[in-house]
């Protein structure tokens, strides 16, 4: 076998894999969202088909039949955006504290990001809640917007801190010498060679305020301010029928906006490599 | 990104920092203030609370009431003697190990592969990883338990047309080793996106010209990953492994959602569905927090290998 | 910024947090309220307890009474509702009247976060409260909750097959399996794919009839002491009957819940099953060709004379202690408890109400007459506060579960999570 068709035949090889991959991920995803479009019918079965074989939009109109669904998902996307934006600014403020500055207490703050990770959610419920209670946030939007700022905080500075480590010095440092500001420096240098853990810490903390459950579930306590994963709640317990194919209706529609997110962001992850890839 | 570029973090020597002027001493804290100030606002106060907590005797009554009282480490000794506890903790860890290891492992064949896709199959792929990452837990739980569903699954349904009849109303939840297996392959299934796409991120920060010097050596591909890629991704392998441990030893909603479906609950609970069924629904707060801190104590252990080579790497 | 805002708020919390508990003096003026009253009401129930026009029938006869008060009823869903009664029933955004799933209304009410309504109990009806529903309320000789509604498991079965089996409904449970085999006889048995009874091994709620009905219990309560009677001879009877049932006739999961149980019904292949007892109902709404298919009955006992005692869950409406406006929320329960709007609730609700003169609602459904029948004769889990332990803990399952899938005996299960039941409900 020549060397060429020895190349052609393993790009062949490995976008079979990638093909079976990409299915196997994406599989439950497409489970969800088929079984939404099947008449009732045809889920509870014995006899099934991997394709839908009559398709109805039914079980979408009834879970957005209720008006409040669009005040819902407002909520949530203020509540997600407030979050993802003020969290990056701060994340990346401490982030470049620690990893470009030799301040005192700097090992002692690197590890308690990482230990406040460590401690379950579930432990802090009712601390937390008495905590918004005395600022006067309980069923206000602002609640669990700063709950969820600290919560997806340390995630954000720890993985900004490695990709600001990751950058030399000396490219600061030259543009400082350019004539560069402070501000312009970070703007100019830093930022764009972040950009890919940005795009990573966003999107964790973007999933995390568009999921959290537990904490809306005891702070939002009024309809008007209910955020999507208590409307989604709604379809997955009830004490007479589950709604099998309105829950996955409703969770398809759930789900929507964060794959749109991510498809807007994701090629930001190849452009900041690609921001990186300038010789240094 | 050149490989000096690339070099200093890879090698563990660290960035060095910039410009230690005077005006420099009191900017990080500047930097760092309101991170800081968050997060002693919104967690410092509930996790000082939490410690307290674990020192005292707490049912609900007492925290309306406000009368917990000291008892002396008696919810630590009651854990520590308690031997459900031990059961758990070392399903919970023999679990979180599984889980961490084939993330790591499937995460890291996944960026290989990703980076060595044309830019078609490259986008499919990443589309379809983003799909994935982007299904909440709990959707995600409930869609894989009904592929797994012992009457009306997926998988039962294949498995009976390709021959194995034996498949036939199998429950794939009744034995405890069965449903955290399912429950690890929604976890992993979760988490594999995110380590995926972050260690292909890094990879294609490595300079193209040490794998083009390494193939003229006639290097074999498992020698350029073991002498190139894996030194030069060392730092975000070790950060997404330690992220890793954090996030499937606590993990709760999988196993609680499939815990509901089938199986026998007692002989699957995970750590964190312990501590918190022993708060809420045991009315023991104090236990509860106690098995909260020890859970983070067991994480911090298993943390030091990571801390100690991030502080040398900060300090050089 | 906000941020300095937060922190002496925060400062401020620290102080306050040391002194919560303490209880000022409820307003006269509302605890004896007058038609004058000005005032807010807020009333949360469960999404899916009532239909809005129930609530909308009690506000309109409150608003009569009280114009100058403001009544919220906030529907609150059945996930996560542990949590969030545990942290807001104190607070300062506490409701005033609640309703809880009765199971956990003694850990609220012993954790001391429900009003004490025993004075008022006489006046809100407590002597036409079915029997089955009232102990559920009580603490330690105390009153907390109002029984509001219940729900019982009824058996469903299939008309058309007990035709072709012969068979008629059985009024003993030596009958029932004699018409389960019969049923497997015609339609084929297990290895068919048919159930003659179908019970997935989750369903304790299905399972606890028989223990009962022979006359043996989950725990009782001996002087202070709770002591566990899982292992007694008459509980190990019932079970040992359900498992010959589940073993010979039931394609069911044995360790899957009962969440399926009509959907699976609509499969044509069961003979018999257990559901709860708006199943029938819900059936027949999903699937048309079952209109004249589904038959309801309730699930016989030992002898012919009694039913098996059912399982009766349901909810309760209470006051929390920290309601400002206790007064207001006991009149508004008075009339959400009425006969008149019990039987609005039985007709459009299709619940079970909490009194027998509300049963004339049902009149016309044959599956409603039929779950009030089994609603007749029930019984209850263990009232104590540690209760809500043992469900969380999933004794019950558990032990199930291994007693259907084969992996215990019923003496060494019943061991087990007698040893269980008895140790969480004395902890």
């Amino acid at each position: 076998m020549n060397p060429r068709t020895r190349k052609t035949l393993s790009r062949v090889i490995l976008n079979v894999v990638a093909g079976l991959v990409a299915i196997l991920m994406a599989f439950p995803v497409y489970w969800m969202v088929t079984t939404a479009l099947k008449p009732k019918t045809d889920v509870f079965t014995r006899d099934l088909t991997l394709f839908p074989k009559t398709l109805t939009l039914s079980h979408f109109k009834r879970v957005v039949a209720d008006e409040s669904f669009l005040r819902f998902a407002a909520n949530s996307l203020t509540v997600t955006l407030v979050v993802v934006a003020v969290t990056m600014v701060v994340g990346f403020l401490a982030a470049t504290a620690m990893a470009r500055f030799d301040y005192v207490g700097r090992r002692f703050s690197m590890i308690l990001i990482l230990a406040i990770q460590m401690v379950p959610l579930e432990a802090l419920l009712i601390s937390m809640y008495v905590m918004l209670e005395n600022m006067g946030l309980l069923d206000r939007l602002m609640g669990v917007m700063v709950a969820y700022l600290a919560l997806a905080l340390p995630f954000t500075v720890w993985t900004l801190r490695g990709f600001v480590a990751n950058i030399p010095a000396e490219l600061e440092e030259a543009a400082l010498i350019d004539g560069c500001s402070r501000l312009q420096s970070f703007r100019l240098i830093l930022l764009p060679l972040i950009a890919p853990g940005l795009v990573a810490a966003s999107v964790f903390a973007f999933i995390l305020a568009w999921n959290e459950f537990i904490l809306a579930n005891v702070v939002l306590l009024s309809k008007q301010n209910a955020t999507l994963p208590l409307w989604l709640a709604s379809f997955q317990s009830s004490f007479k029928e589950v709604d099998w194919s309105g829950l996955m209706a409703a969770s398809t529609l759930f789900a929507l906006p964060v794959i749109v997110f991510f498809v807007a962001v994701q090629g930001r992850l190849h452009e900041g490599a690609a921001a990186g890839g300038v010789k240094g | 990104m050149s490989s000096q570029v690339m070099a200093p973090a890879a090698g563990g020597n660290g960035a060095s920092a910039p410009a230690r002027g005077r005006s420099s001493k009191s900017l990080p804290y500047l930097l760092l203030l309101p991170a800081a100030l968050l997060l002693a606002v919104v967690l410092g106060y509930p996790i000082v609370r939490l410690v307290i907590l674990s020192l005292n005797q707490a049912k609900l009554r007492d925290l309306v009431k406000g009368t917990e009282a000291w008892n002396n480490f008696a919810n630590y000794t009651k854990i520590l003697g308690d031997s459900e506890f031990w059961a758990v903790l070392g399903r919970t860890i023999i679990f979180a190990a599984i889980c961490v290891v084939a993330t790591m492992v499937l995460g890291m064949m996944l960026a290989l592969l990703l980076a060595r896709l044309g830019r078609v199959a490259r986008l499919l792929l990443s589309i379809s990883l983003l799909m994935a990452w982007s299904t909440p837990q709990v959707t995600a739980t409930q869609v894989w338990q009904w592929i797994f569903d012992t009457r009306y699954g997926l998988v039962n349904w294949a498995l009976v047309r390709v021959g194995l009849t034996g498949f036939d109303n199998h429950s794939w939840l009744a034995e405890p080793a069965s449903l955290l297996t399912v429950a690890g392959v929604v976890v992993v299934w979760g988490a594999l996106p995110f380590v995926a796409l972050t260690i292909y991120a890094g990879r294609t920060q490595i300079d193209e010209s040490l794998y083009e010097a390494a193939g003229m050596d006639g290097a074999t591909p498992w020698q350029v990953f073991r002498a190139i890629t894996v030194p030069m991704l060392a730092p975000i392998i070790t950060m997404l492994a330690a992220l890793s441990t954090i996030w499937d030893f606590r993990v709760f909603t999988q196993v609680y959602l499939l815990q509901q479906a089938g199986g026998i609950t007692s002989e699957t609970n995970l750590i964190s569905i312990h501590a918190y069924r022993t708060s809420f629904s045991g009315n023991d707060f104090g236990g509860g927090a106690a098995i909260a801190v020890v859970m983070v104590l067991v994480l911090m252990s298993f943390s030091v290998f990571y801390v100690r080579r991030m502080l040398k790497e900060v300090s050089s | 910024m906000q941020i300095r805002g937060l922190l002496a708020a925060a400062a401020a919390g620290a102080l306050m947090l040391s002194a919560c508990g303490g209880n000022e003096a409820a307003d006269t003026d509302l605890a004896a309220p007058s038609a004058e009253t000005e005032s807010t009401l807020t009333v949360w129930l469960m999404d899916g307890s009532q239909p809005d026009s129930v609530v909308d029938a009690v506000n309109a006869e409150f608003k009569e009474k009280y114009p100058n008060v403001d009544v919220n009823v906030e529907l609150q869903q059945w996930a996560g509702v542990q949590d969030k009664l545990t942290t807001s029933l104190n607070s300062t955004s506490t409701p005033d009247v609640v309703e809880i799933g009765n199971s956990l209304t003694a850990k609220f009410a012993d954790a001391g976060l429900l009003s004490d309504l025993t004075d008022v109990a006489d006046d809100l009806g407590a002597d036409q409260w079915l029997p089955g529903l009232a102990p559920s309320g009580e603490l330690d000789e105390s009153r907390y909750g109002i029984p509001y509604y219940g729900g019982v498991r009824v058996v469903m079965y299939n008309k058309d097959h007990f035709k072709e089996a012969g068979v008629e409904v059985p009024t003993t449970l030596d009958e029932l399996e004699q018409v389960a085999a019969k049923l497997a006889e015609t339609k084929g048995g297990t290895d068919a794919g048919y159930s003659a009874f179908y019970f997935p091994g989750k369903f304790w709620y299905g399972a606890l009839p028989f223990i009962w009905s022979e006359g043996g219990d989950i725990a009782v309560k001996d002087g202070d002491e709770w002591k566990g009677t899982l292992d007694s001879a008459e509980s190990r009877a019932g079970l040992n009957r359900l498992k010959n049932i589940v073993d010979t006739y039931s394609t069911a999961p044995t360790d899957g819940n009962e969440v399926t149980n009509w959907e699976v019904f609509q499969e044509d292949n069961i003979g018999m099953v257990m559901d709860s007892w708006w199943a029938p109902g819900a059936v027949v709404g999903a699937n048309e060709a079952f209109a004249d298919k589904v038959g309801v009955f309730p699930l016989p006992g030992v002898d012919a004379d009694k039913t098996a005692p059912a399982f009766f869950g349901g909810s309760d409406l209470a006051v929390p202690e920290k309601s400002d406006a206790r007064g207001l929320a006991i009149e508004w329960t008075k009339i959400l408890t009425s006969t008149e709007i019990q039987t609005q609730l039985a007709k459009e609700g299709g619940v079970i109400p909490n009194n027998e003169a509300a049963f004339v609602g049902h009149e016309g459904n044959d599956f409603l007459l039929a779950a009030d029948e089994a609603a007749k004769v029930s019984a209850f889990t263990p009232v104590s506060p540690m209760w809500g332990n043992v469900e969380a803990d999933a004794v019950l399952p558990d032990m199930l579960v291994k007693i259907f899938s084969g992996a215990s005996s019923v003496e060494d299960a019943t061991t087990e999570a007698n040893a269980k039941v008895t140790e969480i409900l004395n902890g």
